[in-house]
């Protein structure tokens, strides 16, 4: 693995010293359909810095899923990507075919929300784990796979790894298979680790234990993380920075305690208000309506029709994603908090 | 901090007046081979009119049989289930349709899978009524239009597919089903498990509204525990086939007396105050020896390897309401904070009138 030593309980300021572990820059994605070609990123930017847990939070539809797929260019049949995606020095939009292979199988690995069908339900799970080694590195012998699998798999607290190494999926729960997945993305030591809903699937507390993993991979290990979730309890504790995404864009990007505890756009803070947890008054609190169509985008905010504080502006022009916290890294997308951010500025500048 | 009612916003019930009782259900199936899976292993529960009961568990523990034993969806193996003073345990054909099928319904998770396709909305929610002869066709079609105005998609809606709405849109259709007869029990199995977070707000919001119109009683099977803990009076958590805490929402969730409990409401807290337990929920054909909680308890002793705790009946020290749990050392795990500071997010904006 990575010699990083374990960095501290949190990462929070974007270090431009060290290039990120994976940059994306204007990113857009657009796949085929009937009638036309249907966007589903609209210029996503983000930087995931190499040691850090990044999360991508957002509903369904948001393109959150996307973002993270292509970063592996792991894409449907015929998606056109614009913009540049970015892992170390390596665009990977532009990728051959043998160095994208390459890049999959020993630098950048994933796993998907639904365990029981992302292992081959006919293979046994150690056929699996030394396949997986394997790929990733063609010298290592079947022996030598062999040992780093089960030394894999009781890294990731799996009991008795000797016997389970003969098991086959069917014969396991979610909460152990997806163990054994996050192993399959181990025994290749990638430097970067993307979860798709990784505990969506899973029970309560088998999803405690699958994050708690996830963190001591991370501090321990060193090992870059993005995390694709639409349940923002799950990330909290877990991801130095958030990232939120509605409608194909970010809308806000910043240290995730920051994000949580005093958000900076509109939406982010309407998501945390219908989390039931923050919700104790005698009603639920909502979000009205619903996200719009993507192929069927209005013409400036995309929130602005749920949105509790729109003016004029909203609907008419499309606000862009601004710094409002410099030293943290704090991004929003609403034209007004970023005037109201503007105006305290100035005028402190003007007190002193 | 809150007691249960300014927390949940609930109206007290009257815990007399009974709806639903099971007393001693136990249901096994038998699998392929001839073994037998307990999936249900003696639980007793009631709900009282215009009560919310919600039923947690980890998936396995039984929670779904429960919801659909109680409907009488399977034939329980031994017990007894009362609906509205009626034994409806073993009763069949027009004698369950009039007394149990008649007076309640059940909601499901996936709401894409449980509406007809090939059926247009006003159909679907139609066919309660065709199925029980109520009314004239014209009061029908009205019933059927009140009810798409009620769920807020208006009567046009009656003429479209399932597949032309959103996936909060057919749950709210898969609830106005449930509504048709006029029952007095809803069974919604993990109603918003499948939807987004700020659909899911509004569906609940439905649900509160319409037990307060109507004085229904929900039985909430969910693994979702914030959930559970705003929309239930009360809260059942089931452990492999039985249930091993009953009481009020806030009393399990700030003084929980069983470990497993304890866990569960420790997954609200902060990271590091979690109590998670070792290991998996054991398979329901192959139960462990005495309490089926002891091998994953942090505060397990010999005598819980041997012995099975009963559910023994008491009163919260503190609200004074009625609870019972089956565990030998109660209360001994405790949380880390009791009092969870439920925290207000600071708005963005200052909340004025919008200029629009």
């Amino acid at each position: 693995m990575t010699a990083t030593p374990a960095p501290g309980r949190h990462l929070l300021d974007v270090d431009d010293s060290r290039p990120p572990a994976v940059h994306l820059e204007d990113v857009t994605v657009s796949l085929p359909r009937a009638g036309g070609d249907l966007q589903i990123l609209h210029g996503v930017s983000f930087k995931v810095p190499e040691g850090s847990v990044v999360a991508l939070a957002g509903e369904s539809g948001s393109g959150k899923s996307t973002a993270a797929l292509s970063l592996m260019r792991l894409l449907p049949w015929g998606a056109k990507v614009g913009g540049q995606i970015m892992a170390g020095d390596r665009d990977v939009a532009a990728l051959s075919r043998e160095d994208l292979r390459r890049f999959r199988a020993s630098e950048a690995r994933i796993i998907m929300q639904d365990p029981w069908s992302s292992l081959h339900p006919m293979h046994s799970v150690g056929a699996q784990l030394v396949e997986s080694a394997r790929v990733a590195d063609p010298k290592l012998t079947k022996g030598a796979a062999r040992e780093l699998a089960i030394e894999t798999m009781r890294r990731v607290r799996i009991p008795d790894p000797e016997s389970r190494m003969k098991s086959y999926p069917h014969e396991m729960s979610g909460g152990q298979l997806q163990r054994v997945l996050i192993a399959m993305a181990l025994v290749a030591k990638p430097k970067l680790l993307l979860c798709d809903e990784p505990t969506t699937a899973l029970d309560v507390s088998t999803q405690a234990q699958i994050l708690d993993l996830l963190r001591e991979l991370n501090r321990e290990m060193g090992l870059t993380i993005v995390i694709a979730t639409h349940d923002l309890e799950v990330i909290s504790g877990l991801a130095d920075r958030l990232v939120v995404m509605y409608a194909g864009r970010v809308v806000e990007e910043g240290p995730t305690d920051q994000v949580m505890s005093n958000p900076q756009h509109p939406y982010t803070w309407a998501l945390l208000q219908t989390a039931p947890r923050n919700n104790t008054g005698q009603r639920m609190r909502t979000i009205e309506g619903r996200p719009p169509a993507l192929d069927d985008l209005p013409e400036g905010c995309s929130f602005a029709a749920r949105c509790q504080f729109t003016i004029v502006d909203c609907r008419t022009g499309r606000p862009e994603l601004l710094l409002i916290d410099e030293p943290r890294r704090h991004r929003t997308a609403c034209f007004r908090v970023q005037a109201e951010h503007a105006a305290t500025t100035t005028h402190t500048q003007e007190e002193q | 901090m809150s007691t249960p009612d300014q927390f949940t916003g609930k109206d007290p019930v009257s815990p007399d007046d009974v709806v639903l009782e099971l007393s001693d259900v136990v249901q096994i199936f038998t699998v392929k081979g001839g073994s037998k899976v307990h999936a249900v292993n003696g639980v007793s529960l009631r709900i009282a009119r215009g009560e919310t009961l919600g039923l947690v568990g980890e998936s396995g523990s039984g929670k779904t049989t429960v919801g659909r034993t109680a409907l009488r969806l399977y034939n329980p193996t031994s017990g007894r289930i009362t609906f509205e003073g009626d034994d409806v345990s073993q009763i069949k054909g027009g004698r369950l349709r009039r007394i149990l099928r008649r007076r309640s319904a059940m909601v499901f998770q996936n709401p894409s899978t449980s509406l007809n396709g090939y059926m247009r909305l006003g159909d679907i929610l139609r066919e309660p009524l065709d199925i029980h002869k109520i009314g004239t066709p014209a009061e029908r079609r009205q019933k059927v239009d009140e009810i798409l105005d009620r769920i807020g998609l208006g009567s046009h809606y009656a003429q479209r597919y399932p597949h032309e709405l959103s996936g909060g849109q057919r749950q709210r259709v898969g609830i106005a089903r449930a509504l048709m007869l006029d029952p007095s029990l809803i069974v919604a199995d993990e109603p918003t498990a499948s939807l987004d977070v700020s659909v899911q707000a509004q569906i609940v919001n439905l649900l509160e509204d319409i037990q307060a119109e109507r004085g229904l009683s929900y039985l909430f099977i969910t693994h979702d525990l914030a959930l559970v803990r705003r929309i239930s009076h009360r809260i059942a958590v089931m452990y492999l086939g039985r249930i091993v805490e009953v009481g009020a929402s806030e009393d399990l969730f700030t003084r929980p007396q069983h470990p497993y409990t304890a866990s569960l409401a420790s997954m609200e807290l902060e990271p590091e105050d979690r109590i998670i337990p070792e290991g998996e929920l054991p398979s329901p054909s192959n139960p462990p020896s005495g309490c089926a909680f002891h091998q994953r308890c942090p505060i397990a002793r010999p005598q819980c390897a041997s012995d099975r705790p009963e559910l023994v009946e008491t009163t919260d020290m503190v609200s004074g309401q009625p609870r019972a749990f089956a565990c030998h050392f109660p209360g001994e795990l405790e949380l880390a904070v009791t009092d969870h500071v439920r925290t207000t997010v600071p708005a963005p904006l200052a909340i004025s009138a919008p200029t629009v």
